[in-house]
C-alpha cells in the first residue's frame, strides 16, 4: 500500500473515531435521566402518588406467571434481575402497593395509561401507589419495555 | 509495525479494560435481560477486546492498529445506540447507567480509539520518503 492510499486509511480512521465518540457522548447525555426528569428518591423515603381509578388498561400482559393472591392494605414488588416480581400481582381496592428497585440499574413503573407514572429508579429506589377501584393496571418499565406486570384491583 | 512498543501495549492495555469491563458488566447485570443476543454481544465484545489486545502486540503489520480501532469505535457506536429508542437489538438504557461502568467503558475505548489512530499516524510518518521531510544529514 503506498503512502497516499495509507494516508486516506489514517485520515478516515480518525475521523470516524472523532465520529463514534462524539455519538457515544451525545446518546448518552441526551438520554441522560438527570436531564430528561425527576429521579425517584433513594432507599428509606417514598414516592407517593395520589389515590387512582383504574379501569381496564391498555394491552399487554406480565412476562412471568408469578400470581399472588393478596389481601392486605400494603404489598410489595421487588425489581429484580430486569424483572418485576411478582409480575402479577391480585389486591383489594385501597391497597399500596410498594415497587423498589433492587437492580443495579435504573428502572421506573408505568402504565399506559399513565395511573403509574413512577420517575426513573436508580438501586435502592422505592415507588408507592394506591389503587382505591377495581380494575386491571397493565404496566411495564419505560426505559426496558419488555418487563411487563399487572396489577389486579378486586372490590 | 512500527509504532513504539509502549504504545501498542496501551493499546493492548486499553482493549483488555475494555473487555473486561464488558465481561463483567455481563456476569453481574445484563446476563439477566431476556434479549439472548444482547448477552452474546457484551461477551463477543470481550473476545473480540482480547484478541484486539494480542494482535496489536504480537503481529507486525502496519494494520495491526485497525483491529483495536474498530473494536472500540464499534463499542462507542453500540453503547450511542443503546441510549437511543432503537437500541441494540430492542434493548435500551438511558445516560450513564450502570454507574460507573458505563462512563468508564466510554472513556476506555475513546481513549484506545485515540491511541490507535496516533499509532496509525506514526505508521504514515515512519514509511514517508525521507525526501518528503526535507534532507537528512551524514
Amino acid at each position: 500500500m503506498d503512502n497516499s492510499t495509507w494516508r486516506v486509511v489514517a485520515t478516515g480512521a480518525a475521523a470516524v473515531t472523532i465520529a463514534s465518540g462524539a455519538f457515544a457522548l451525545g446518546a448518552a447525555m441526551t438520554s441522560d435521566s438527570s436531564g430528561g426528569g425527576p429521579v425517584a428518591e433513594p432507599a428509606g423515603s417514598t414516592s407517593v402518588g395520589p389515590s387512582t381509578v383504574p379501569g381496564s388498561a391498555g394491552p399487554g400482559s406480565a412476562a412471568e406467571s408469578a400470581t399472588t393472591t393478596a389481601a392486605g392494605s400494603a404489598q410489595a414488588v421487588a425489581i429484580v434481575d430486569f424483572a418485576f416480581g411478582p409480575a402479577e400481582l391480585s389486591v383489594t381496592a385501597g391497597s399500596t402497593i410498594t415497587w423498589t428497585n433492587d437492580d443495579d440499574v435504573a428502572h421506573s413503573v408505568v402504565s399506559a395509561d399513565a395511573v403509574l407514572a413512577s420517575p426513573e429508579m436508580d438501586q435502592g429506589a422505592t415507588y408507592e401507589m394506591t389503587l382505591d377501584e377495581a380494575g386491571t393496571v397493565d404496566y411495564y418499565c419505560d426505559i426496558h419495555q419488555y418487563m411487563k406486570g399487572t396489577i389486579t384491583v378486586t372490590p | 509495525m512500527t509504532s513504539p512498543t509502549p504504545l501498542r501495549v496501551a493499546i493492548a492495555v486499553g482493549s483488555v479494560l475494555g473487555g473486561i469491563i464488558h465481561l463483567r458488566l455481563y456476569l453481574d447485570t445484563y446476563r439477566d435481560v431476556p434479549i439472548e443476543n444482547l448477552g452474546r454481544s457484551f461477551v463477543l465484545n470481550a473476545v473480540a477486546s482480547f484478541a484486539a489486545a494480542v494482535i496489536v502486540v504480537v503481529v507486525s503489520t502496519r494494520w495491526a492498529a485497525l483491529v483495536p480501532l474498530a473494536v472500540a469505535n464499534a463499542t462507542l457506536i453500540g453503547f450511542g445506540l443503546s441510549r437511543t429508542d432503537r437500541g441494540v437489538f430492542g434493548f435500551t438504557e438511558r445516560g450513564w447507567t450502570p454507574s460507573p461502568e458505563a462512563a468508564l467503558s466510554v472513556a476506555v475505548e475513546i481513549a484506545t480509539a485515540a491511541l490507535c489512530v496516533g499509532a496509525l499516524i506514526l505508521e504514515l510518518r515512519s514509511s514517508t520518503p525521507p525526501e518528503a521531510s526535507g534532507p537528512t544529514a551524514r
